[in-house]
C-alpha cells in the first residue's frame, strides 16, 4: 500500500492538503458521516425489513402481502407468449372468468413472458393453458411459491434489471476515477487537464443519473410487470414495501449524485476561470471529491444489498 | 507557482495516476466478480450474502483508500468515520430483534401445529 | 485563499481566523441584521425567535391545563373565539386538547429550548469563549439559521390546514400519524409537522457541523481543549450528538413523509385501514420509528440538557469566586453522558412490545447514566462549597438547575427500572420527570443564561430585583405545579388523556383538587414569565450601561466591549490558563482573565493545576 502513496516530499505531498486539517476539509468529512448515519436509518431500516419480512409476503402468483392462508392449494398459469394474435389468446382468458375485463387481460399480454393469472385449480389452470395453445399462444401452469422477499432473477416477483444497472454501477465507478483524476491534476498544476477531467466527471456523473430516470421510468411507467410484483403493473413506491425501500433509497442516492452533479459544474465553471484553482488553492475540488466518492461508495453498497441480494 | 509542480510532474507524472487507474481497475474486475457471484450463487442466501457484502466492502473500501485518499489521512478522520461506522452496526444490531425477529401471524410453532392437526 | 493553505500548513491546530484581519461591519442592514453572517446576530435571531416560540408554546400549556382542572368546562372568550362552537356548548373538543399538548410538546422542544440554548447561546458564545472573530463557516451559519422560519411558518401553519394541528404527540409514533384518516390532526397537519420538524433539524444539524468545525479550529493561541470553559464543552458534546443523531431522525422523518404523500409502506402495517380508507399494503414496522424517533430523540435530551449544564458551571463557579471544582470529571462527565446517551434509547419503549432482551441492555446502559450525573451534581457543590457566593440572580437560577436537575434526574432512574415502569409509563409520573428536567433543568439554565450574558449581548445590565422576583415566583410556582404531577402519575393518572374524570378511580376529590392546585400554580407561573419579558424588555431600553466584565469573570467573553464589536477582538487574545482562576491566593483581586498569565507566585488548587 505504501508504494502507491505520493513519497513523502513529493509536490502533491507539500502543497496540497492531504493530510492537512483544513476547516472546510474537517467539516466535509463531519458532513460525510452525518451522511453515513442518514443513510445507516435508511440502509439499516431496510435490512431489518427485509430480515423480518413474512415468509409469505411476496409470491409469484398473487401481489405481495396478499393473505396467502386461503388460496394455499391454487395454482396460476404462465403466459410465456401471448402468439402471432394476442386479442385471441386475450379474449379465452375473458371468457374464462379469470380476467377482471378485456383491458385486463389486454395489460396482461404486454406483460408476456410473465404473464401472470393465479387463483385457479388444476383443473382450470390445465384447461386454460390448452386454451391458450389453441389460440397460437403459449403458457405453462405454475404452483403457488412464496417467498419473504422478491429474489433476484426472479422475474415473476423482481422488476430490477441487474445488467442495466451493473453496466450503470460500472459508469459511476468511472465518474469516481475521473474525479480522483481531476484533483490529481489540479495538485500538479495542471489546470486545463484540471477541467476536462471535471467535465468528464460531469458527463459521467450525468449518465449515471440518466440511466436511472430511465429506470425509473420503464419501473413506474412503461413496462408491465406481472402480479407477483405490483397488482397495477407498475412498479410504484406503495405497491409492496420492497418497491417503497427500493424507490427511497435510490431516490435519495439519485438526489445525492443530481446534487453533486450540480456541485460538479459549478467548480466547473469557476475552473475555467484563470486563476479560479491551482496548485495551492483547489480545496473546493478536493471537497467535491470528497462527498462525490462517498456518493459513489454508497452506491457500491446499494447496488450490492438491493439489487443482487 | 504553476510551473515548479509541473517541472517534477513530468518525472513522477505516472506515479499520481497509476494508483487511482489500479483501484479502477481492481473496482471494476470487482463489479464482474460481484455481478457473476450474484448469479452463481443466487439460490444459496447464505453464501450470496456473505460473499457479496465481502466483496461489497472491498469496493467500498478501494474508493475509500485511494479516491478519498484515507491513505493519506491521519487519525482524525477515523474519528470522525468511526464512531458514524460502529453507531451504524450498533443501531442496526439493536432494532434487529424487534423488527426481524418478530413472530409472524400464523407462522407460530403452535398455530402452524393447528394447522397441521385440522388438515 | 492561500493565506488558508499557508496557516494551517504552520499550524497543526488551525488558526484559520488567527490572522489580525479585521472585517468592518456591513453597511447594509439588511445584510448586518436580518440575512447577518455574524455570529452574535445570529444568536440574537435564534434566542428572540425561540421566546416568542415558548410564549406560544406556555399558552398551550395554560389551555391543557385548564382542561384538566375543569374539564369541559368552556374556557372565557377563547373558546368561543377559537376552538369551539355552539353546537358543542363552547367546550373544547377532544381532538383539540390532542393538538394542545403535541404543539405543546413541538413547539416547546424543537423550537424554544433547543434552539436558545444550541441556536441562541451557541452561536453567540462559541466564537466569543474560545477568541474567535467568527464561526469557521459564517455563511453555512446563516443558512442554518434560515431554515428555522420556514420550520416555524410550517408549524404554525398546521393550526390552519383542514382538520387542524396534529394530534399524534410530539412523538408522532404511526400508524396514528400515517393513517390520514385516524385523526382530524393526522389529515393534513401532520405533513407540515414533518415538514417543520425535518426544517428545524437541517437547520441544528448545519449549526452542529459549524459548531464542531469552530470549536476545534479557531481556537484562540493558547485555548487548549482542556482550558476551555465549560459552557464550550457542554456545546461541544452537544453538537456531536446532533451530528451523530440527528440524521437517523431526518431518515425516519423522510420515511413517515412518503409514507403519508407517495403511499409508502415503511410504518403500515399489513393490510393497514384506519376509518374504511383503503387498506394499503403495509408490510413495515410501527415500532421501528420509535427505534429511529428515539435513537435522535433520546440524545436531544442531552442536547437540550448538556448546554446548560455547561452554562450553570461557568455562573456558579463565577458566582462563587471558586475554581469550578474538578474540571476534568466534569468533562468527562458531560463526555460519558453524551457517549452512554447514544445507547439508551430503548428506555422509551419498555412499554412498546420490545424484545425484552434489548429492554434489559437498555434499562442497564440508562442505570449507568446516574454517574456521570452524579459526578456533576458533586462537583457543582462542591464548586459551591465554602465559596463566597454572590446571590446574583443568574447564580438564584444556576442553583435552582442544580436542584431541580436532582429530582428530575432521580425520578428518572425510576423509570428506568423497566419493572417500575411498567407501573408508571405514560403517567403524569413521566410529565413530572421530564419537566423537572426541561423546565427545572433547561429553562432555569435559560434564565440563568440570559441574566449572565443579557449584559454582553445587548451591553446593558438586566435589574437585579426584577430577575429575583420572577425567580422566586417561577421558582415556588414551578414546584408547585409539577411535583404533585408525581403524586397523580403514580396515582394512575395518564398523560394525555383530555378527561381524568372518565375513569372511577380518578374521580375522587383528591385528585381533582391536586389538578386545580396545579393549574391555579400553572396560571401563576405562567404570569410570573411576564416579568421576565418586562425585565428584558426595559433592560434592553433602559437598563444601566454594562461594563465589559461586570461580573468579573475569567472567560474571554468578557475581555472585549459589551455589546462585542463586528469582530469581537481587536486582537485576537492569547490565553495563558483555565478559565477558573478565582480567589488565586496573592492576588489583589479575586479573578484572573484568561489572557493574563498566571503570576509566577500564584498557588493553584490541585484539581486545575
Amino acid at each position: 500500500m505504501t508504494t502507491l502513496a505520493p513519497p513523502l516530499n513529493s509536490p502533491s505531498r507539500s502543497s496540497a492538503t492531504v493530510g492537512l486539517v483544513t476547516p472546510g476539509k474537517f467539516a466535509i468529512w463531519l458532513f460525510l458521516a452525518t451522511e453515513v448515519m442518514f443513510f445507516t436509518g435508511l440502509i439499516g431500516s431496510y435490512i431489518v425489513f427485509r430480515a423480518g419480512s413474512s415468509p409469505r409476503a411476496y409470491s409469484n402468483l398473487y401481489p405481495p402481502a396478499t393473505d396467502l392462508s386461503r388460496t394455499r392449494d391454487t395454482v396460476g398459469i404462465v403466459i410465456e407468449d401471448a402468439g402471432p394474435d394476442p386479442d385471441k389468446v386475450a379474449f379465452e382468458l375473458v371468457d374464462a372468468h379469470v380476467v377482471g375485463g378485456a383491458e385486463e387481460a389486454k395489460r396482461l399480454m404486454d406483460t408476456a413472458p410473465h404473464g401472470v393469472v393465479g387463483g385457479l385449480t388444476n383443473d382450470k389452470a390445465a384447461d386454460l393453458v390448452h386454451k391458450i395453445e389453441v389460440a397460437s399462444g403459449h403458457a405453462r401452469i405454475e404452483p403457488l411459491k412464496t417467498q419473504k422477499w422478491p429474489l433476484p432473477y426472479d422475474d415473476l416477483t423482481n422488476p430490477l434489471a441487474i445488467n442495466l444497472t451493473a453496466a450503470n454501477t460500472f459508469v459511476l465507478i468511472c465518474s469516481s476515477v475521473t474525479m480522483a483524476l481531476a484533483l490529481a491534476a489540479i495538485r500538479q498544476g495542471k489546470r486545463l487537464k484540471s477541467s476536462m477531467y471535471l467535465l468528464a466527471t460531469i458527463v459521467i456523473g450525468s449518465l449515471f443519473v440518466g440511466v436511472q430516470v430511465y429506470e425509473y421510468n420503464s419501473l413506474m411507467f412503461v413496462h408491465h410487470y406481472p402480479v407477483g410484483i405490483s397488482p397495477t403493473g407498475h412498479f410504484r413506491p406503495d405497491v409492496s414495501l420492497f418497491a417503497s425501500c427500493f424507490f427511497t433509497m435510490t431516490g435519495f442516492h439519485g438526489a445525492h449524485v443530481t446534487a453533486g452533479v450540480i456541485a460538479l459544474i459549478l467548480i466547473f465553471l469557476r475552473s475555467l476561470v484563470l486563476g479560479g484553482y491551482s496548485a495551492q488553492n483547489h480545496a473546493p475540488i478536493e471537497m467535491v471529491g470528497l462527498y462525490w466518492h462517498f456518493v459513489d461508495l454508497v452506491w457500491i453498497i446499494l447496488f450490492t444489498i438491493v439489487y443482487l441480494i | 507557482m504553476n510551473h515548479a509542480p509541473d517541472a517534477v510532474a513530468g518525472v513522477d507524472h505516472d506515479e499520481h495516476r497509476s494508483p487511482y487507474l489500479r483501484a479502477w481497475a481492481a473496482l471494476a474486475v470487482l463489479t464482474l466478480v460481484e455481478y457473476f457471484y450474484a448469479s452463481i450463487f443466487r439460490d444459496v442466501l447464505g453464501v450470496l450474502v456473505i460473499g457479496l457484502v465481502f466483496w461489497a466492502a472491498v469496493k467500498a473500501g478501494l474508493v475509500g483508500w485511494f479516491f478519498m485518499h484515507l491513505n493519506q489521512e491521519r487519525a482524525w478522520v477515523y474519528l470522525l468515520i468511526g464512531p458514524a461506522c460502529l453507531l451504524a452496526v450498533l443501531l442496526v444490531l439493536a432494532v434487529y430483534p424487534d423488527v426481524a425477529m418478530q413472530p409472524v401471524d400464523g407462522e407460530a410453532p403452535n398455530a402452524a401445529q393447528a394447522l397441521k392437526t385440522g388438515s | 485563499m492561500t493565506s488558508q493553505v499557508e496557516t494551517s500548513s504552520s499550524a497543526p491546530v488551525g488558526h484559520g481566523q488567527g490572522d489580525d484581519h479585521i472585517h468592518p461591519a456591513p453597511r447594509n442592514m439588511l445584510s448586518r441584521y436580518v440575512f447577518s453572517s455574524d455570529h452574535k446576530v445570529i444568536g440574537v435571531q435564534f434566542l428572540s425567535s425561540g421566546l416568542i416560540f415558548f410564549v406560544i408554546g406556555g399558552l398551550l400549556a395554560m389551555a391543557l391545563r385548564w382542561q384538566l382542572a375543569w374539564p369541559w368546562k368552556p374556557m372565557p372568550i377563547l373558546s368561543r373565539m377559537l376552538w369551539s362552537d355552539p353546537s358543542l356548548g363552547y367546550q373544547m373538543p377532544p381532538e383539540f386538547y390532542a393538538k394542545l399538548f403535541t404543539m405543546h410538546g413541538t413547539i416547546m422542544i424543537f423550537f424554544v429550548i433547543i434552539p436558545i440554548l444550541n441556536g441562541g447561546f451557541g452561536n453567540f458564545l462559541i466564537p466569543l469563549m474560545i477568541g474567535a472573530r467568527d464561526m469557521a463557516f459564517p455563511r453555512l451559519n446563516m443558512v442554518s439559521y434560515w431554515f428555522m422560519p420556514p420550520a416555524m411558518v410550517f408549524i404554525s401553519y398546521s393550526f390552519l390546514v383542514e382538520g387542524g394541528a396534529p394530534e399524534a404527540g410530539w412523538t408522532s409514533y404511526p400508524p396514528l400519524t400515517i393513517a390520514r384518516w385516524a385523526t382530524p390532526g393526522s389529515l393534513n397537519g401532520q405533513t407540515f409537522w414533518l415538514l417543520a420538524v425535518l426544517c428545524a433539524g437541517i437547520s441544528s444539524l448545519l449549526g452542529a457541523i459549524n459548531y464542531l468545525t469552530t470549536i476545534l479550529m479557531l481556537r484562540a493561541p493558547g485555548m487548549t481543549m482542556m482550558r476551555m470553559p465549560m459552557t464550550v464543552w457542554g456545546l461541544f458534546v452537544t453538537a456531536i450528538l446532533q451530528a451523530f443523531a440527528l440524521p437517523v431522525l431526518t431518515s425516519a422523518l423522510v420515511m413517515q413523509t412518503l409514507d403519508r404523500v407517495a403511499g409508502t409502506n415503511f410504518f403500515s402495517p399489513t393490510g393497514l385501514a384506519v376509518a374504511n380508507a383503503p387498506a394499503v399494503v403495509g408490510g413495515g414496522g410501527p415500532i421501528l420509528f420509535q427505534h429511529l424517533f428515539w435513537f435522535y430523540s433520546h440524545p436531544a435530551v442531552y442536547v437540550m440538557i448538556l448546554p446548560g449544564m455547561g452554562m450553570v458551571s461557568d455562573i456558579i463557579a463565577t458566582f462563587s469566586r471558586k475554581p469550578l471544582f474538578g474540571y476534568k470529571p466534569m468533562v468527562y462527565a458531560i463526555g460519558g453522558i453524551a457517549g452512554l446517551g447514544f445507547i439508551v434509547w430503548g428506555h422509551h419503549m419498555f412499554q412498546s412490545g420490545m424484545n425484552p432482551a434489548v429492554g434489559a441492555t437498555f434499562m442497564l446502559s440508562t442505570m449507568m447514566i446516574a454517574l456521570p450525573s452524579a459526578i456533576k451534581v458533586f462537583n457543582w457543590l462542591g464548586t459551591m462549597w465554602g465559596g463566597r457566593i454572590q446571590f446574583t440572580t443568574a447564580m438564584l437560577n444556576a442553583v435552582a438547575f442544580v436542584a431541580m436537575f436532582v429530582i428530575g434526574g432521580l425520578s428518572g432512574i425510576f423509570m428506568a427500572a423497566s419493572p417500575v415502569d411498567m407501573h408508571i409509563h405514560d403517567t403524569y409520573f413521566i410529565v413530572a420527570h421530564l419537566h423537572y428536567v426541561l423546565f427545572g433543568g433547561s429553562m432555569f439554565a435559560i434564565f440563568a443564561a440570559v441574566q449572565y450574558w443579557f449584559p454582553k449581548i445587548f451591553g446593558r445590565m438586566m435589574n437585579e430585583p426584577l430577575g429575583k422576583l420572577h425567580f422566586f415566583l417561577t421558582f415556588i410556582t414551578f414546584n408547585c405545579t409539577f411535583y404533585l404531577m408525581h403524586i397523580v402519575g403514580m396515582h394512575g393518572h395518564l398523560r394525555r388523556i383530555a378527561d381524568p374524570t372518565v375513569y372511577e378511580s380518578l374521580r375522587n376529590s383528591g385528585v381533582t383538587n391536586m389538578n386545580q392546585f396545579m393549574t391555579y400554580s400553572a396560571f401563576a407561573l405562567g404570569a410570573a414569565q411576564i416579568l421576565f419579558a418586562m425585565n428584558f424588555f426595559w433592560s434592553l431600553a433602559f437598563g444601566p450601561r454594562a461594563a465589559a466584565n461586570p461580573w468579573h469573570a475569567n472567560t474571554l467573553e468578557w475581555e472585549t466591549t459589551s455589546p462585542p464589536a463586528y469582530y469581537n477582538f481587536a486582537r485576537i487574545p492569547v490565553v495563558h490558563h483555565a478559565p477558573y482562576e478565582y480567589s488565586v491566593p496573592g492576588l489583589e483581586v479575586d479573578f484572573l482573565p484568561q489572557t493574563k498569565p498566571l503570576p509566577p507566585a500564584a498557588m493553584l488548587h490541585p484539581v486545575n493545576s
